[in-house]
């Protein structure tokens, strides 16, 4: 009697870990992280890299050595997202995938299994906190998806990216961009760029600068 | 004068330890249901004995939780009775047993499956609690693409760790298969023998036939 009341009780506390619900920070074949192929977007240096899906080799290799991370942010509604998971790394194999994690999302606010929820990825340099913050800095790099929904599950972590029309787990609509130097059928979603100032600014810059001096040395 | 008569049957068993009070997600590696050792062949009765009371096994039903997946209803264990139901479970069927006792050892006795034989359907944008249909171990692709599974892209495997979740279990991260270079990535995940793996098919639905032979 003894042994089936404790079997009992682990049997509600696993039941109410599972009542949690579940998400698998992942991505697949057409959801893929890219470099924006507007090399205007990309740093002097990086444009070989436009179209090129982000992994350890593409990251590895531009100029200032940044790093990058991949974020999953969720919400009880498109307005009140949170940040609940990072990627430990990206493949090391594959372009335009992160390290997929089991995400338990949390419990304040609650996100309970089959409940529709919303969600983001943010990928961004890592000195900034989210992808905006990093915009704002010249030549970081940042991307991120418009929020979609998708449903925890209660004991599997479905990754975000299933869109299978056989069992619609998430509303993250396919990419459309063609991955460079990749096979057909590789598509990315999350368009990665940086801030990078025009020419016509820094004249600009410039001139208010040179008419300020020349203001004051006036007064 | 007497012909001799060879067998092509291979017979074998596999040991499988289940951790003390803990669940694991095992595989039937033997066809025990011809050649094997009791009747009832694979039912989880002949498979599973002397259990501690109150031990669970659950099946995974993909339609459960409206859709998402969910684990069955459990089977329990009787303590000096046994099972409280009967479930076949031949080759390659995957289960979530909760070994409510100390560390115990299983043996699983029977043949080899050899030649065509129909593992699992996999079901498009659904999981699948599966194993190897016959005693092999190593990388992933031992006991999937070497064995007549045909991984699509972005398809995933993940094991079940005893030990994740603060000692309630857990899944592992998964392997996810890249097409093009063909690989599983990171390609970090093991499988013994008869031990099951939760199989994601992103690509269309399939069957998984094995065609084994024991060389």
């Amino acid at each position: 009697m003894k042994k089936l009341l404790i079997t009992m009780a682990a049997t509600l506390v696993c039941v109410g870990a599972f009542a949690q619900g579940k998400i698998g920070f992942a991505t697949d074949g057409i959801h893929l992280a890219y470099f924006s192929t507007d090399t205007a977007k990309l740093n002097t240096g990086d444009s070989a890299l436009g179209g090129r899906g982000l992994y350890t080799v593409t990251i590895s290799s531009l100029a200032g050595a940044p790093s990058l991370v991949a974020d999953l942010w969720a919400g009880t509604s498109a307005t009140t997202l949170a940040k609940v998971s990072s990627a430990p790394s990206w493949s090391a194999v594959a372009e335009g995938r992160w390290t997929g994690v089991n995400t338990i999302l949390p419990s304040t606010p609650a996100f309970p299994a089959g409940t529709v929820a919303f969600f983001q990825v943010q990928i961004h340099d890592s000195r900034a906190v989210d992808a905006a913050s990093a915009w704002l800095q010249n030549g970081w790099y940042a991307g991120q998806t418009t929020v979609f929904q998708a449903t925890p599950g209660p004991t599997a972590y479905s990754s975000i990216a299933n869109v299978s029309t056989a069992a619609p787990f998430s509303t993250w609509g396919p990419g459309t961009q063609q991955i460079t130097g990749m096979a057909a059928g590789n598509f990315g979603a999350i368009e990665v760029f940086a801030t990078i100032p025009e020419p016509g600014t820094f004249a600009l810059a410039g001139l208010g600068l040179a008419s300020l001096l020349i203001f004051r040395r006036r007064k | 004068m007497a012909q001799n008569v060879y067998s092509l049957n291979v017979v074998g068993y596999v040991n499988v330890t289940l951790p003390a009070n803990a669940f694991s997600l095992v595989a039937n590696p033997l066809d025990a249901s011809s050649g094997g050792t009791i009747v009832g062949g694979n039912d989880i009765t002949n498979l599973f004995k002397g259990m501690a009371d109150s031990s669970t096994i659950q099946t995974w039903d993909p339609a459960g939780f409206g859709g998402l997946g969910d684990f069955s209803a459990s089977t329990t264990y009787i303590g000096g009775i046994g099972w409280d139901a009967q479930l076949q479970m031949p080759p390659g069927k995957g289960v979530l047993l909760y070994n409510a006792g100390p560390a115990l050892s299983v043996t699983f006795v029977g043949n080899v499956v050899q030649g065509p034989y129909t593992v699992a359907t996999l079901n498009s944008g659904s999981f699948a609690m599966v194993g190897s249909p016959v005693p092999m171990s190593g990388s992933v692709t031992n006991s999937t693409s070497q064995l007549g599974l045909v991984p699509a892209d972005s398809d995933t495997i993940q094991k079940w760790d005893p030990a994740g979740f603060g000692g309630f279990g857990d899944w592992t991260a998964a392997d996810t298969f890249i097409a093009g270079p063909n690989v599983w990535d990171p390609g970090t995940l093991t499988i013994g023998p008869g031990e099951g793996f939760f199989y994601y098919r992103s690509g269309a639905t399939t069957t998984w036939q094995s065609n084994f032979t024991v060389q």
